[in-house]
């Protein structure tokens, strides 16, 4: 068979290229280290000034919030706020926080207090980091200052507790005496005086009238009885003055008690509200929390994958085309599709073995976890790898030079990588360039791989994206097979 | 039947015409030679007859097939040695030409034998398990050559192969290409020597158009008629050459270039026949006894300068 004959070629050619095997072995260990590192390691301990002008027990929070943080390296700094600046744009600090004074009369007067930062800007993504992480000193400065706050008021309430208390012994002793007195003086007591008076009157009236004789005598009784009669009324009238104030004292007090009770409900309500503001919010990760490598790695395979499908393909042929191999070839009984698909069988191999290998890679080097079924995402990787083979064979069948070449495949290869959801997903491009996307064999295997790798779902929940890089590299195959040439023209 | 027929073909690439209107008919089991300066069109020529390009007007017939329609059967048929070496450079001798072969021949031991006579017959031997980037230019020829033969081709086009190689290769290809019986061979080079030792017909190509054809014999013969011949007479010691010389230039003989070096004379002559007789009955007169007389047919390279020079007087 002569298929047999130019698989067993094309494998030799392969194989014998030691450099090439090398690169092979490299490339996807270089990528992957590359990528693992620079978008797993954090950036963190940036050098940082802090400026307290207000040097309060407030803004010793704000302090120590920057203190806490992983982000933030205070260093220490005795200068001014245009100093501090200027160590930003020297580089000797990439952020500066300024706590101006009356910070804390501001909070404590409930009025918005205010704190400047400064940000090196210059670069994108530490500036970006420290908007983040400022964001987090801020809630966590706010969350102690708001204790510090419930801490003075529940202070205040005690204070003013104390003074309702003893306002209520001085009302409790008033109301004793009163009701003592009022006792001494009730009005019954009083009445039974009266009565006792008017049967002593009417007794020295009727002694008066039996014995004229003892008048004089009983006169000055009867006068005096009454006065005492007048005095005892004008007694009565005090005791119901005296009752309706006691009254109006114990009602003044029980509003202050009351008042008191409103504000111990209002500081404990004000305390929840206010140690419940800076609330942490209970996140549930549906798939676990991963770093954003984990989320690349389905990228980063894909990239690896397409990267040396187009590039293997596309080299081999023109490489062929250039040492006229291709020629000769084209002059035997040869059939191209007998050629390109001996090409295709060898490199879809090849890019089996490279499938394993990253994908190896990626978790004995990083721990890459796999959420669903690894052969799963291996079979992904496959439809994904014959559709790249099946676009270096069109681009092979278009380019005449390996400068051609050498030009073109990254011209593929960087837009291909840019809107194919690698780093951000395609919602965040505007609606015509998310359809260019949808040409791009790389959207559906990343598409497709973080479902299995980072959600765990199985092939079936990826159909759509497998039958597309099926049907992409059944099309471009056949396609590249078609079009390519045994003519030099 | 003519291995191969071309009838008025013409290749043009954009305005530049590197074939015009070219009509071969190459006999079968023949060496042909096509000859030709660099751009002559050559190489247009032979990979428009192996079906790498397609000519824009003409046919081209190949053991009586259409070049155009059945270029898949005229294929199993034909063989051609590329002007570049093209090779797989990771394979070794070997692995190249049971690749090669193995387009061809189906049967495996009949491959294996074909490769063993021709490893054998290109002296590639030791070399056999040596890969391609590793062999020097003379043996990466040898192999690209055994490579095309192969399959015992019917037809074999070689274009330009004693490029950059060595005397001791050249003369083992040379002789390969002579030992062939039923293959017609087409040959391209640059060197008319090569061509005039080894080409039964030979085709002169210039600008994309024929400019002579026929055998070496042929063209010869012809153009003496046209040159002329060269005649060199050498003399006896005692003879005095100038008086000779002086006699000649005085006659009215149909002679040019009379020259003389050493006790030597030599002339040129449109009419060998009658210009020899005057000469020698001169001699007689003069007494002067002569011990030799060479005469030299021109050569093919100077044919061809000729008409050069006219096709360029003539632009």
């Amino acid at each position: 068979m002569r298929i047999a004959k130019v698989i067993k070629k094309e494998t030799f050619d392969f194989i014998r290229d030691k450099g090439f095997i090398l690169t092979l072995i490299l490339e996807p260990l270089v990528l992957i280290l590359v990528f693992g590192y620079t978008f797993q390691a954090d950036i963190n301990h940036l050098n940082t000034i802090v400026i307290d002008k207000d040097n309060s027990n407030y803004s010793q929070q704000v302090l120590e919030a920057v203190d806490s943080s992983e982000y933030f390296n205070r260093i220490n700094f005795s200068g001014t706020l245009e100093e501090a600046k200027d160590n930003l744009k020297s580089g000797g600090a990439r952020a500066v926080f300024y706590i101006p004074p009356e910070f804390d009369n501001k909070l404590k007067n409930a009025t918005k207090a205010e704190i400047y930062m400064y940000i090196d800007s210059s670069d994108y993504t530490i500036y970006n980091i420290i908007k983040g992480a400022s964001g987090q000193v801020v809630k966590d400065s706010l969350q102690d200052i708001v204790k510090l706050i419930v801490t003075d008021l529940e202070s205040e309430r005690d204070i003013k507790q104390q003074r309702v208390n003893q306002i209520q012994d001085l009302v409790n002793g008033i109301e004793d005496k009163a009701k003592k007195t009022l006792d001494d003086i009730s009005e019954i007591k009083l009445q039974d005086s009266l009565n006792s008076l008017k049967d002593l009157e009417d007794s020295l009236n009727a002694l008066k009238s039996a014995n004229p004789n003892l008048t004089t005598y009983i006169n000055p009784i009867l006068e005096k009885t009454e006065d005492m009669s007048v005095q005892i009324e004008n007694y009565k009238t005090s005791a119901e003055e005296i009752n309706k104030t006691s009254n109006e004292l114990d009602q003044t007090y029980r509003d202050i008690q009351n008042r008191m009770d409103t504000i111990h409900l209002e500081l404990k309500t004000l305390k929840k509200d206010f140690l419940s503001f800076p609330m942490d919010i209970n996140k549930q990760y549906s798939y676990g929390e991963i770093s954003y490598f984990q989320y690349l790695t389905p990228a980063i395979l894909t990239l690896i994958l397409f990267f040396i499908g187009v590039v293997l393909t596309t080299i081999n042929i023109v490489d062929e085309r250039n040492s006229k191999t291709l020629f000769r070839i084209a002059t035997t009984p040869l059939k191209k599709w007998e050629l390109l698909g001996s090409k295709f069988f060898v490199f879809f191999i090849v890019g089996i073995i490279e499938a394993v290998y990253v994908l190896l890679l990626a978790i004995f080097l990083f721990k890459v976890q796999i959420a669903g079924n690894i052969l799963d995402a291996f079979i992904v990787l496959i439809l994904l790898m014959a559709a790249s083979i099946g676009l270096g064979l069109l681009v092979s069948s278009i380019v005449k030079t390996m400068r051609q070449a050498i030009m073109l495949v990254p011209l593929l290869i960087i837009p291909a990588v840019l809107i194919s959801q690698t780093f951000s997903p395609i919602e965040v491009m505007p609606k015509f360039m998310q359809y260019v996307a949808y040409v791009s064999p790389m959207l559906y295997s990343n598409v497709a791989l973080r479902e299995i790798m980072i959600k765990g779902i199985g092939i079936e929940g990826v159909l759509t994206e497998v039958i597309v890089l099926g049907i992409y590299a059944i099309v471009t195959v056949l396609i590249g097979i078609w079009i390519s040439k045994k003519r030099i023209e | 039947m003519s291995a191969i027929e071309i009838k008025g073909v013409t290749k043009k690439f954009g305005k530049f015409t590197a074939v015009n209107n070219l009509s071969l008919s190459i006999p079968e089991n023949k060496i042909f030679g096509l000859l030709g300066s660099n751009g002559a069109g050559k190489t247009t020529t032979i990979n428009m007859l192996t079906g790498l390009l397609l000519p824009d007007e003409g046919s081209i017939k190949i053991l009586g097939m259409d070049a155009l329609k059945d270029i898949e059967k005229i294929r199993q048929n034909i063989s051609l040695v590329p002007q570049t070496i093209s090779l797989y450079e990771n394979l070794t001798i070997y692995e190249n030409m049971e690749f090669f072969g193995g387009l061809y021949i189906s049967n495996n031991q009949d491959l294996k034998q074909r490769i063993e006579d021709l490893l054998n017959i290109f002296h590639l031997l030791e070399k056999r398990n040596t890969k391609i980037m590793n062999l020097s230019g003379g043996y990466q020829r040898r192999c690209s050559i055994a490579c095309s033969v192969l399959s015992n081709p019917k037809i074999l086009f070689l274009d330009e192969p004693s490029t950059g190689i060595d005397i001791y290769t050249n003369k083992i290809i040379m002789d390969f290409i002579k030992s062939l019986e039923n293959t017609t061979v087409i040959f391209t080079t640059h060197s008319i020597k090569e061509a005039e030792a080894i080409c039964d017909y030979l085709v002169f190509l210039d600008r994309g158009e024929k400019v002579l054809e026929g055998s070496p014999k042929q063209i010869v013969k012809e153009y003496s008629k046209k040159i002329g011949e060269k005649i060199i007479i050498e003399f006896d010691i005692s003879v005095d050459i100038e008086k000779v010389k002086d006699y000649l230039e005085k006659s009215d003989f149909n002679i040019r270039n009379l020259s003389s070096v050493g006790k030597s004379i030599s002339f040129e002559t449109l009419d060998i026949g009658n210009s020899v007789i005057d000469v020698m009955d001169s001699l007689k007169t003069l007494k002067s006894h002569f011990l030799n007389v060479d005469i030299i047919k021109p050569k093919l390279e100077d044919i061809f300068n000729l008409i050069m020079e006219e096709r360029n007087e003539n632009r």
